[in-house]
């Protein structure tokens, strides 16, 4: 019977991977599209509550017409347990925010009516002290203010 | 002439190369998007005592929560699901006709109560020489002139809620930030349903959706008269109050 040869040498064709560029670069393009950069990296943690009744910011960050700051506990143990302010990659206290706002608008070179300030707060941290933070803004007339919430079902 | 043959070019690092820029995005960028709830805030004026308003108690929607997460609607202990219902109410009880004394007011609004309305203002403004006091009366007559423009558009008057009713939020310092997010939550569907209704009626698109195509377009100026319309027939005045436990 040599139908059948009992043959060693024999090896597997190669994979033609000739094609696996362009699914690497199909994925690179998605993820260049539907991401957004991070332009901070928060030191404080926050967890955002859920909220359905939320608008998209991405529209006034295109125009420049938003500034984002980080309320909540320090990521570090060293940094403390209190509650602070995260003003671009410093921690601040709501005495600093004016003079930072009003640094941050002079830089755009825009009126501060119109620049919005995000507060990105975390869940846990108490009224007063966004209060606070608010108050602070309208001493430097930084009138509008937008609460940080993720779009979603609240819990409750 | 000899033959010259193109050597093949090595096409096997480009997947690597590739896959480094992905990873690089990967890590500098995130998914999620900015999302937030926009507040405007009033300007600190001092306002002289003869030109501060009484609010009367069927004008005002208060709203209190403590540390403990309870919260109370007027005078009732309320869950958070149920403010949506109350504030409902709040708008919608007087809207078509007057029918019930606890809930605030629907007063006509017609060109001559405007024109007369930023006569006086005009008036005042010129024997006045305070730069707060100034912008904020230039503050009411915009207020005015908005409303002149609804009766412009809707071509006659239209009945308005009482121009001192609001909803008070009051905190505790120490309520949580998610509380504050879940009433603001509460209170904005309410009104934007309504607003939504009346945005139906009159241009056959709700509200929500004129505001989605608003901040989709590049310039922001899509549907901007229309949903300034809508936000003077159906006002939000919600006002956050200074914690009475702060120092």
């Amino acid at each position: 019977m040599a139908k059948f040869k009992k043959g060693g040498g024999k090896a597997s064709p190669a994979i033609n991977t000739s094609a696996l560029p362009d699914i690497i670069f199909m994925l690179l393009f998605f993820f260049m599209v539907a991401t957004t950069s991070k332009d901070i990296d928060p030191m404080v943690k926050v967890e955002r509550p859920k909220s359905t009744e939320t608008v998209d910011l991405t529209p006034f960050k295109q125009r420049n017409e938003i500034d984002f700051v980080f309320i909540g506990k320090p990521l570090k143990a060293s940094f403390g347990d209190q509650v602070r302010l995260q003003l671009d990659g410093q921690f601040g206290d709501p005495e600093n925010i004016g003079k930072w706002k009003r640094v941050k608008v002079d830089d755009k070179g825009a009126q501060i009516e119109n620049v919005i300030t995000c507060l990105k707060t975390d869940k846990e941290v108490g009224y007063g002290y966004i209060y606070k933070v608010k108050e602070a803004l309208r001493d430097v007339k930084a009138l509008q203010v937008a609460y940080g919430a993720e779009q979603g079902k609240p819990k409750y | 002439m000899a033959k010259r043959t193109i050597p093949e070019i090595n096409a096997g690092s480009m997947a690597d190369i590739a896959f480094l820029l992905l990873i690089f995005f990967l890590v500098t960028t995130t998914m999620d998007k900015d999302t937030g709830m926009l507040r405007q805030m009033s300007v600190k004026i001092d306002v002289p005592p003869e030109m501060q308003i009484d609010v009367r108690k069927r004008n005002l929607m208060k709203i209190r929560a403590n540390a403990q997460n309870q919260i109370m609607v007027r005078t009732d202990l309320t869950e958070i699901p149920e403010i949506k219902e109350k504030i409902d109410l709040f708008y919608r009880a007087n809207m078509v006709s007057e029918t019930d004394g606890e809930f605030p007011e629907y007063l006509p609004v017609n060109k001559y109560t405007c024109d007369t309305s930023i006569a006086a203002i005009d008036k005042y403004l010129e024997a006045v020489e305070d730069q707060a006091l100034i912008e904020f009366k230039m503050a009411e007559r915009s207020e005015w002139e908005k409303r002149l423009m609804v009766i412009n558009t809707l071509k006659g008057p239209y009945r308005e809620m009482h121009r001192s009713a609001a909803i008070q939020i009051e905190l505790q310092t120490k309520t949580h930030y998610d509380i504050l997010i879940a009433i603001m939550n509460e209170i904005k569907s309410a009104i934007n349903d309504i607003r939504d209704e009346k945005a139906k009626e009159i241009y056959g698109i709700p509200y929500r959706t004129m505001v989605q195509k608003r901040d989709l377009d590049g310039k922001g100026t899509l549907y901007k008269d229309e949903i300034a319309l809508i936000e003077v027939l159906v006002p939000e005045r919600i006002v956050e109050l200074k914690p009475a436990d702060l120092q």
